[in-house]
């Protein structure tokens, strides 16, 4: 069949651009905006010219990589790993209670249901990064902290996504249930959980993907780690040292992201 | 005859019951074992959490009541965190996109090419920005600028993976009646997957712009501008009530970001 | 089968109205009653409010005003558990089917059971060799003997194959009245006739009491012992079959009787739904 780009180059034609007052109104803020923030964050070329020679001489510091340096890194990663596994087994515990007074169609009444979508609301509000410094006031310097901040932070995103998986159930199902005179608890475990679940599942494994990521990031909050060695590293100039951390933590995300994409086929 | 049949279906199921409950234990098994072994190396304890509850409450009692009279100061900074996102969305569209046109199996020149595009996407994408920034920072100084950078670099990783995932799943069909027609390779491109994917590509690139503003709040920790440079000035003099007026501008701000990106995706589709 | 038997009320409504919200009522004031082994078709154009009467009567919809009986049971009158078993014995079908897709076919009929599931059981998605016995025996009563099917996730089958085994899942229930929402609209031509033929004969063997939605004017007059008509949320008309003149069918649906016809054949054209 030939007609295809014909039928595209009619598309666009038919699609092209009219210039009304409104969209012109719209593209001048756009304009406005975007020349602000250029000026706000001090982009220019010259700041890039200025700037591109420091970068070169940080990446030849870096090079070559302090290779002795690895077997130290050992124990960073596998705190990094665990940092990265318990937050999100918690955290999918968790979410599991809130995501279905969060949902309309399974919550048991308003007054539930309003605030612990605030609370969500709360919870992913601000970064994990935000949450951890505060709760290295309450629990001290170390893995706790970042873990509690990750927990609180995938609380509240996967507890919003199952929310609205569960309120985007096929209801055909419930009322056949229902219909047949199973009661409230029956009708959610039989009709909604099984639609529920392998999103659930796939939820969790992203999750954890993005918590191993990010737990390397609350190194900087003292949560230990690779990050924390990448931090340390960075921050006392011993940039070789760093460069065999930041390889060590790019395979390390790798693998775990070609695992979850591997477990998370078998589920669907 | 009905029982006879009864009976064979029933054997089936108690032994697809049992296969399926030796796999539920042996996953559940695994899993706690590695949640617990992790609880230990993390020095996970729930004792340990509320002892540190009146902590967390003496933090609360002293956040409370926010000063507002910063707010005014805090406007600037909360600006800045905004443009850094705004910039660090728009620029990376220019080099993700012919990158991810490298990249994909059917657009790229040769194999090798993909190959090699896709390492560099990658690696963009897998090191977190507050990195970028933490490195960009002690290059070249601090400021907004690296901060710029660094979300520039990981968002063009992740919408190079983005625009490059949207570009394999185009239908070969079209391109190949185009090929057929004997249009040139930039034609294809942009007659025949450019429309296809556009929709997609538009819907990534407001889920990177919601993703940086949010990481936007938290460079200045690195010293990389932005309202996270406030915050952190804020929680290490103790100034509590200030930084309780911070994380709540911080969430309305991207609550509305929220709302803003869910209109615009709603215009898109 | 005795007439007398035949005789006995099976369902009875009176008075009843539903109004959604503050809306006007979807349907006003409506008193019938249906005798044991009775086939009622409930015909009338879209939104006259066919669905919420069904869904009266096992109250998945709760009346605004007036009562419902089932078999002598007064739903109103019943606590939140007695309503529950009350429903046991209410057999209903739909026309999406309704079945969980993600779960094997056996399951799906066993669901039949929840209302009478033992609580552990139901937590452990354990039920009993006995539940496996009868839901297969529904299911080689709804016509599927191909137990190659059995441990097949519902997805996976036809559309006909999946009213047969919501018609299982009823089955299973030992119902005394079917309820059943526009069976039959979303399958092709020729599954129509079978999913009807079958819900006929499996009313007429064991004394049934079937009340139907239906949008197709000559399937209801093949098959229907009455015919009820809506129209506005009242009934506009009552009687068997043969009494259903063009005359009749005009008033209702407010236009020609051979347009609807049309309008229907245009229906069963349409691919039915997945
Ligand atoms: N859950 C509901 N909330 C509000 N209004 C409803 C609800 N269900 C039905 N209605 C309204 O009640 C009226 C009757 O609807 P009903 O579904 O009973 O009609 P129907 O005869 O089954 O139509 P159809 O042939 O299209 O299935 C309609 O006006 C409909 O909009
Ligand atoms: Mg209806």
């Amino acid at each position: 069949m030939s007609n295809g780009p014909v039928l595209n180059e009619a598309a666009l034609r038919a699609g092209a651009f009219k210039m009304t007052p409104l969209r012109m109104g719209v593209m001048l803020i756009a304009v406005g905006v975007y020349w602000t923030s250029i000026k706000g964050t001090e982009m220019s070329i010259q700041e890039f010219v200025t700037g591109f020679p420091a970068i070169v001489d940080l990446l030849r510091q870096m090079f070559p990589p302090d290779w002795a340096y690895l077997k130290r890194l050992g124990w960073p990663v596998i705190e990094t790993l665990q940092i990265g596994i318990i937050s999100t087994v918690v955290a999918s515990i968790l979410a599991l209670p809130m995501a279905f007074l969060a949902a309309k169609n399974v919550s048991p009444h308003p007054i539930v249901y309003l605030p612990v979508r605030l609370f969500l609301t709360v919870c992913r509000g601000v970064s994990e990064i935000i949450w951890a410094l505060l709760f290295v006031v309450a629990v001290g310097l170390g893995p706790f902290a970042g873990v509690i901040a990750l927990i609180i932070y995938c609380v509240g995103v996967i507890g919003k996504l199952l929310a609205e998986a569960v309120e985007a159930v096929d209801p055909g199902p419930l009322e056949a249930m229902s219909a047949a005179g199973a009661s409230r608890w029956k009708v959610f475990l039989y009709g909604a959980w099984p639609q529920v679940l392998p999103l659930y599942l796939s939820y969790c494994l992203y999750y954890w993907d993005h918590n191993t990521r990010q737990a390397v990031v609350l190194g900087f909050v003292g949560a230990g780690g690779v990050g924390y060695a990448l931090f340390f590293n960075i921050s006392t100039y011993y940039f070789e040292k760093a460069m065999m951390a930041m390889i060590v933590l790019v395979l390390m995300i790798v693998v775990i992201d070609r695992f979850c994409l591997y477990l998370r086929q078998k589920i669907i | 005859m009905t029982i006879a049949v009864a009976s064979g279906v029933l054997d089936a199921v108690i032994e697809e019951r049992r296969v399926s409950r030796r796999q539920y234990a042996i996953i559940g098994m695994v899993v706690f074992a590695a949640a617990l072994w992790s609880a230990w190396g993390t020095e996970f304890n729930v004792p340990k959490l509320m002892e540190g509850l009146p902590h967390i409450y003496a933090l609360g009692e002293r956040m409370l009541p926010p000063d507002f009279s910063i707010l005014k100061d805090l406007a600037g900074p909360m600006i800045e965190t905004l443009e850094m996102a705004l910039l660090g969305t728009t620029i990376p569209i220019f080099f993700a996109l012919p990158l991810a046109f490298l990249a994909a199996v059917n657009t790229a020149p040769n194999p090798l090419v993909s190959i090699i595009v896709r390492l560099f996407i990658g690696i963009f994408r897998t090191v977190p920005e507050l990195i970028w920034a933490m490195v960009l920072v002690t290059a070249v100084g601090l400021g907004p600028f690296p901060g710029v950078l660094a979300l520039v670099l990981h968002t063009i990783g992740g919408l190079g993976k983005f625009y490059y995932e949207a570009i394999e799943s185009t239908d070969p069909g079209v391109m190949e009646a185009m090929q057929a027609a004997g249009a040139s390779r930039f034609k294809v491109i942009w007659y025949g997957v450019m429309p296809n994917v556009l929709p997609v590509m538009m819907s990534s690139t407001l889920f990177y712009w919601e993703y940086n503003n949010r990481a936007s709040t938290v460079l200045g920790l690195v010293g990389a501008g932005g309202i996270g440079l406030a915050l952190t000035h804020a929680l290490q003099d103790f100034r509590y009530p200030e930084v309780v007026t911070c994380l709540i501008l911080i969430v309305l701000i991207l609550v509305i970001i929220d709302r803003i990106s869910a209109f615009l995706r709603g215009k898109i589709i | 089968m005795n007439i007398e038997a035949d005789q006995t009320t099976m369902v009875e409504v009176r008075n009843l109205t539903k109004a959604y919200g503050s809306s006007a009522p979807a349907i006003e004031d409506i008193s019938l009653s249906f005798k044991k082994g009775e086939f009622i078709v409930l015909l009338g154009p879209s939104g006259v409010g066919k669905s919420t009467l069904l869904r009266c009567l096992n109250f998945l919809v709760r009346p605004t005003s007036g009562i419902v009986k089932i078999n002598g049971q007064e739903l109103g009158a019943l606590s939140k558990k007695g309503l529950l078993q009350a429903r046991h014995h209410i057999g209903m079908i739909f026309q999406e089917f309704n079945l969980v897709n993600r779960m094997s076919v056996l399951m799906n009929v066993m669901c039949g059971r929840l209302g009478t599931l033992g609580t552990w059981r139901a937590l452990t998605y354990n039920f009993s060799p006995e539940d496996h016995e009868a839901a297969v025996r529904a299911l080689v009563r709804a016509g599927l003997e191909d137990q190659e099917l059995y441990l097949r996730r519902a997805d996976t089958l036809s559309g006909g194959q999946k009213q047969r085994v919501a018609i299982a899942r009823m089955l299973i229930q030992e119902p005394k009245v079917i309820l059943a929402d526009e069976p039959i609209a979303s399958l092709d031509v020729m599954m129509r006739a079978q999913i009807m033929d079958l819900i006929k004969d499996i009313a007429q063997r064991d004394g049934l009491t079937v009340v139907m939605s239906l949008h197709q004017l000559d399937v209801a007059k093949n098959y229907a012992d009455r015919i009820i008509a809506l129209a506005q949320g009242q009934v506009t008309f009552d009687g068997p079959p043969n009494e259903l003149t063009d005359a009749v069918i005009e008033r209702v649906f407010n236009k020609p009787a051979d347009e609807i016809d049309e309008e229907q054949t245009v229906e069963i054209t349409e691919a039915p739904a997945e």
